[in-house]
């Protein structure tokens, strides 16, 4: 839907981009405006928006805890939309978190876009506090910021979803990854979904076949992975894939394809015991990814060679 | 712009004066919100368009009244299955481009009185219409009728983009075949990704013996691969080939073992908690000699 109008001049601007409808906020309105003038957008249009989730921009604009969970007090009760998450552009937040107030202030809402339909994953894992530098992105790339229930929020930068395509993988040969970034995707990945992301990736939910996961660290899937799934993108031969039921045919870690050999599948799915299972490639550099189970005290906890196929490219 | 959806739940109830015979009969019970629902699979051949008709037909039956719209422009065959071919004068491209009224598209069903299909152009494409023009057509329709039921062509271009659009609910249709699964996966994604979430799944033409033999996937094997609900399961019969060929909807066949499973099914869209049952193959050894020697038509019955 190519078209756009203006709501209320300098206040709201309400742009179709795709099958997406992105509400701009001007960033220079004082926020009490801004959540009357988007209050009284989404009334007037109540019943065009209903049901699903959708991604706040907050801009360049500071806000505090309780001018985020106004917002999604707004988008809830007007519309019954849902926020999953806050975004803001880097520098923002390093803004404001070098700032006098030790409270993460969080920068304000200029936009709201309901989010990608294909992957709906949401981005934002971190253990390690808070890591400003952002290897590999560029500045129109932002951070996510996971909210809790209470409305608080916790910043953690991330990469923004899933990134289209290997670009990332040329340059400066060797992993570039340095491992705390995790996207989490929180539903079954089915046939034709593609998710590609620069960290690791745990799916809480299947991969089915046909779907694929390429992340540059370790792929976790928390559920049956029967789709490909190529841990290490960018050359970390010592990620892992690991699932709780692992039925995949082709694994590839780094640039080591290897195939499932004749025979290892298990019974034609009775009603099997699964056991978590674990690929690696070999530590003697041949190439080989072995799948073992990951207890291996577990009876018949054997690792097993898959049949290298070669190396490819990522 | 799937993710707006015009009207939804809160849709204007219809002017009094067109549903005036329906209100003395609802005037007790709540009003049952019209559904707009989608029969759609991915794959090809599965049996969508016979699932289609005799989910409209089961619904009729019902009580209901009750659309069924073939969206297949250009290969339309809903109409055959339904044996009303004869009878079409004007199609849904005509309604919707304003060569014809709406209820001049709409051709009454031989067996029903409040069963009406909307048939398919055959001279164009799928591209002639969009997913808007449909919701708004459907939204008209939604006016009068209890269910409209659309049914999808197969594949995910611009004519499944538009059968989805005014949906509100989608059932898969699958068959216990890897492809046809593999298919109906992709599809569950994409309606999801449109907004259809929790869309119910039928199996259809499952032969309980070659499952119990261990030579087809059975219920369980696809449920947990597809993780959505079984909507039901259609056992293979060859009195569904029969009626089809003859343009009847093999539910109105008391005897035809499908056409007793997709009564099942319309009471269960109807909010009926009919519980699933397991087909079982007839265990009878003469049955079983009568099938090998080709004398039994139905193959199978279901407990």
């Amino acid at each position: 839907m190519p078209k756009s109008h203006t709501i209320q001049p300098d206040a709201i601007r309400v742009v179709g981009r795709g099958t997406n409808v992105d509400f701009s906020i001007d960033d220079s309105v004082p926020f009490d405006l801004a959540e009357r003038r988007l209050r009284e957008y989404l009334s007037q249009c109540r019943g065009l928006y209903s049901r699903g989730r959708v991604s706040v921009n907050v801009g360049r604009r500071i806000l505090a805890p309780d001018q985020l969970a106004s917002i999604k007090n707004i988008l809830g009760c007007e519309t019954g939309l849902t926020v999953s998450r806050y975004w803001c552009p880097p520098d923002v937040l390093s803004t404001a978190l070098a700032g006098p107030d030790s409270r993460p202030a969080l920068p304000s809402p200029p936009t709201v876009a309901p989010e990608s339909p294909v992957i709906t994953a949401q981005a934002g894992l971190n253990n390690n506090g808070l890591q400003l530098a952002f290897p590999g992105l560029d500045a129109t790339q932002s951070t996510f910021t996971e909210i809790d229930d209470a409305g608080g929020v916790s910043p953690s930068p991330a990469h923004p979803g899933p990134v289209e395509g290997p670009e990332h993988l040329e340059g400066a040969p060797g992993p570039k990854f340095t491992g705390n970034q995790a996207l989490i995707i929180k539903h079954t990945c089915r046939s034709g979904e593609v998710v590609r992301y620069q960290g690791d990736v745990v799916v809480f939910g299947d991969v089915n076949p046909g779907a694929e996961i390429v992340a540059d660290g370790d792929i976790v899937v928390l559920g049956s992975l029967r789709g490909t799934a190529h841990a290490g993108a960018d050359g970390d031969l010592k990620a892992t894939i690991f699932a709780l039921n692992l039925e995949s045919h082709r694994l590839q870690i780094g640039s080591c394809v290897g195939e499932r050999p004749h025979g290892t599948r298990k019974g034609k799915s009775g009603r099997k015991a699964v056991s978590p299972q674990i690929a690696y490639l070999s530590a003697a550099g041949d190439h080989s990814i072995f799948v073992a189970p990951f207890d291996r005290s577990a009876s018949g906890g054997r690792e097993y060679q898959w049949q290298s196929v070669g190396l490819q490219r990522p | 712009m799937s993710e707006i959806r015009l009207g939804g739940k809160g849709k204007t109830t219809g002017n009094p004066s067109v549903c005036s015979e329906r209100d003395s009969r609802i005037t007790t019970a709540a009003i049952p919100p019209s559904k707009t629902i989608v029969v759609t699979s991915g794959k090809g051949g599965v049996g969508k368009t016979t699932t289609t008709a005799n989910i409209g037909a089961g619904l009729a039956l019902r009580g209901h009244r009750v659309v069924v719209m073939d969206t297949d422009i250009g290969l339309r065959n809903l109409d055959v299955v339904m044996g009303l071919e004869n009878r079409i004068v004007y199609d849904l491209v005509d309604a919707i481009e304003g060569r014809c009224k709406l209820n001049q598209a709409m051709i009454r069903d031989r067996h029903q009185q409040e069963l009406y299909l909307i048939p398919a152009a055959q001279t164009r494409d799928k591209n002639c219409i969009n997913p808007e023009q449909l919701t708004d057509l459907c939204r008209r329709l939604e006016e009068d009728f209890d269910y409209i039921i659309i049914d999808c062509p197969a594949g995910i271009e611009q004519g499944f983009r538009n059968a989805i659009g005014p949906a509100q609910e989608a059932i898969v249709v699958t068959t216990p075949e890897v492809s046809a699964i593999r298919d109906a996966d992709r599809v569950i994604g994409l309606l999801e990704a449109a907004e259809l979430q929790h869309p119910r799944l039928i199996i259809n033409r499952i032969r309980p013996g070659m499952v119990k033999r261990g030579d087809m996937l059975d219920k369980d094997d696809i449920v947990e691969l597809l993780a959505v609900d079984v909507l039901g399961l259609v056992p293979a019969d060859d009195r569904l080939i029969t009626a089809t060929n003859q343009g009847v909807p093999v539910i109105h066949d008391r005897k035809a073992p499908s056409g007793q499973a997709f009564a099942r099914i319309a009471a269960r869209i109807d909010g009926d908690d009919v519980p699933l049952m397991d087909l079982e193959p007839k265990s009878n050894l003469m049955n079983r000699v009568r099938y090998l020697m080709g004398i039994n038509r139905s193959e199978y019955t279901h407990a």
